[in-house]
């Protein structure tokens, strides 16, 4: 595994740096690492009033021409007729993330910022966000990577150098408003880094079936440009789109709840219906969950070992459906450069099914258990 | 894979073979709507995937829209159509064709409240079946009365696993 240089680590003035000893990951937990959570996964609040104009478009991030080379002309249909990636002058930027080293659990590294667009619409109560997504990843080399992990400390530390806390939206944001110099210096920031030449993934989520059904796909960008339809981890070969299905209650009793079926070795195919679940015996329900919370967990898995449906899905079936109905509990997130309290989940609590990992579902804040602890992952990578 | 278990005679109730109607002349056009028919349905051009939904909407004149299915694997499938619950001119109704033998399956909504209708058939791999939708309305207009079947649906098939058990209807 390739790991930021040293020059980095002085640079950010790192005060928690990895330790075998437990004393010593006591003695971090302690002191805040110089990068917080918020330094790295960044939640744009979603504006009410004139502010609404200020969320950033995808405009010098994502061209037409890489839109439709990854989900066809405006309006097409993806695969089985599931809806069309929502119209690009649509999308608004809700969410930045920096990801160090994607690919770590491989043995491989490539640092990344992945940008979270969803399409928005105006409603009494501010801007609403669709029940869709659209994820696009830069990859960067190690220097983009330390000076853009270096500037949006200096970002948060331009208007005081206070504790942000766990994952939320952005505390500055919401205070300063998207007019504030946070904000600002964000925008120029992101248009820095977030180059089409650098763009190598496009995803989406859509949603159908009234609302019951949410839809995965995506594609890579080769080096020359060329497209290619992202392999989804343990799905059958040729697998475009992989939906997971509610049901039309909305009570987890989707026939079946994930298409394709996985054939990895960590399913939610039982949890995900009520009913399957039910029926199964004790033993069945708590291999299904320790195979959610492997699913949870990323340095179980990533992109390469379970498929984004399954990815998306588990934060619902674990809490309406494991915790809620089997009584399952949910042990606590742990880190070794981070106190407990940086990894409260102050936005994953929705009586919905919310599939939204660090985005928006109308109004509502949806930050999911993985996303907390990835982004904890990446601050203790970054802290090496 | 979905797994349902059924009685013999319950199953045979659900797969209502009849012998496909062939009525090429019936065409008709109402003003400037193009009023199709279970023999004229507006084609989607969309391949149906298992387990993946798709969303649509009938409108005046086009009651009756065509999908069309290639399973990859041989075995039980169930075509699925949802119309919002209690609609007041649109009670799901789904007829499958099969054009190479003249064979078809239909079967209307049985509850408006769930305004859910499914059509369980036992497919063959690589053949290509055709998926009619419409509300159950237009399946019995007179010829030529107007289509006003006006709302949103969505569509699915969806892979079964049937255990099939001695008993009764």
């Amino acid at each position: 595994m390739r790991r930021m240089g040293l020059g980095l680590c002085l640079a950010l003035a790192l005060t928690a740096c990895a330790a075998d000893e437990p004393e010593a990951q006591q003695a971090a937990a302690t002191e805040r690492p110089a990068v917080q959570m918020n330094d790295v996964s960044i939640l744009w609040p979603l504006p009410t009033g004139e502010e609404g104009d200020l969320l950033l478009g995808p405009d010098g991030m994502l061209t037409a021409e890489a839109y439709e080379a990854a989900f066809g002309a405006p309006g097409s249909h993806q695969a089985g007729g599931t809806p069309a990636a929502p119209a690009l002058e649509a999308l608004r930027l809700v969410a930045m993330r920096i990801d160090p080293c994607a690919g770590a659990i491989h043995d491989r590294c490539q640092a990344e910022v992945r940008l979270v667009f969803q399409p928005v619409r105006e409603s009494d109560a501010g801007l609403q966000a669709d029940d869709s997504a659209v994820h696009a990843f830069y990859a960067l080399d190690a220097d983009a990577l330390a000076a853009t992990v270096e500037r949006m400390v200096e970002l948060r530390r331009a208007g005081g150098d206070e504790h942000l806390g766990p994952l939320a939206p952005h505390p500055r944001m919401v205070a300063e408003g998207l007019s504030g110099n946070f904000a600002t210096g964000l925008a120029e920031l992101v248009r820095e880094v977030a180059t089409p030449d650098r763009l190598h993934k496009v995803t989406l989520m859509t949603n159908s079936a009234f609302g019951k059904a949410w839809n995965f796909s995506g594609v890579d960008f080769g080096v020359d440009g060329e497209v290619t339809r992202v392999t989804m981890a343990h799905l059958p070969a040729g697998t475009e789109v992989a939906s997971f299905f509610v049901g039309f209650q909305g009570d987890f009793g989707g026939e079946p709840p994930f298409s394709p079926a996985t054939v990895g070795p960590d399913d939610l195919q039982l949890l995900g219906n009520e009913h399957v679940a039910g029926r199964a015996t004790d033993d069945e329900r708590e291999e299904a969950f320790a195979a959610l919370l492997r699913i949870e967990d990323p340095s179980q898995h990533d992109p390469e070992t379970t498929d984004c449906a399954s990815c998306h899905a588990a934060q619902p079936i674990r809490q309406l459906v494991a915790e809620a109905q089997f009584g399952f509990v949910t042990p606590s997130l742990t880190s070794s450069v981070l106190p407990a309290d940086d990894l409260a989940q102050l936005h994953g609590e929705d009586a919905t099914v919310n599939l939204h990992m660090f985005s928006y579902k109308g109004r509502t804040a949806s930050i999911h258990r993985r996303t907390v602890a990835e982004t904890a992952a990446v601050i203790g990578w970054l802290s090496r | 894979m979905n797994r349902r278990r059924i009685m013999q005679g319950v199953a045979a109730s659900l797969l209502l073979l009849s012998a496909g109607c062939a009525d090429d002349d019936f065409e008709s056009q109402v003003g400037e709507l193009r009023q199709d028919s279970l023999n004229n349905p507006t084609d989607t051009g969309i391949d149906l995937e298992p387990g993946l939904w798709h969303d649509n909407v009938l409108v005046p004149g086009e009651g009756w829209h065509l999908y069309h299915f290639t399973p990859e694997q041989s075995g039980w499938v169930a075509f699925q159509m949802q119309a919002p619950p209690g609609h007041e001119n649109l009670w799901s109704y789904l007829r499958i064709v099969d054009p190479e033998h003249n064979n078809e399956v239909w079967a209307g909504v049985g509850n408006k409240r769930t305004n859910l209708c499914e059509v369980i058939v036992n497919v063959d791999a690589g053949h290509t079946y055709d998926v009619i939708v419409t509300s159950q309305e237009n399946s019995l207009l007179a010829a030529g009365a107007t289509q006003e079947t006006d709302g949103p649906y969505t569509v699915a098939v969806s892979p079964l696993t049937l255990d099939f058990e001695a008993g009764t209807e």
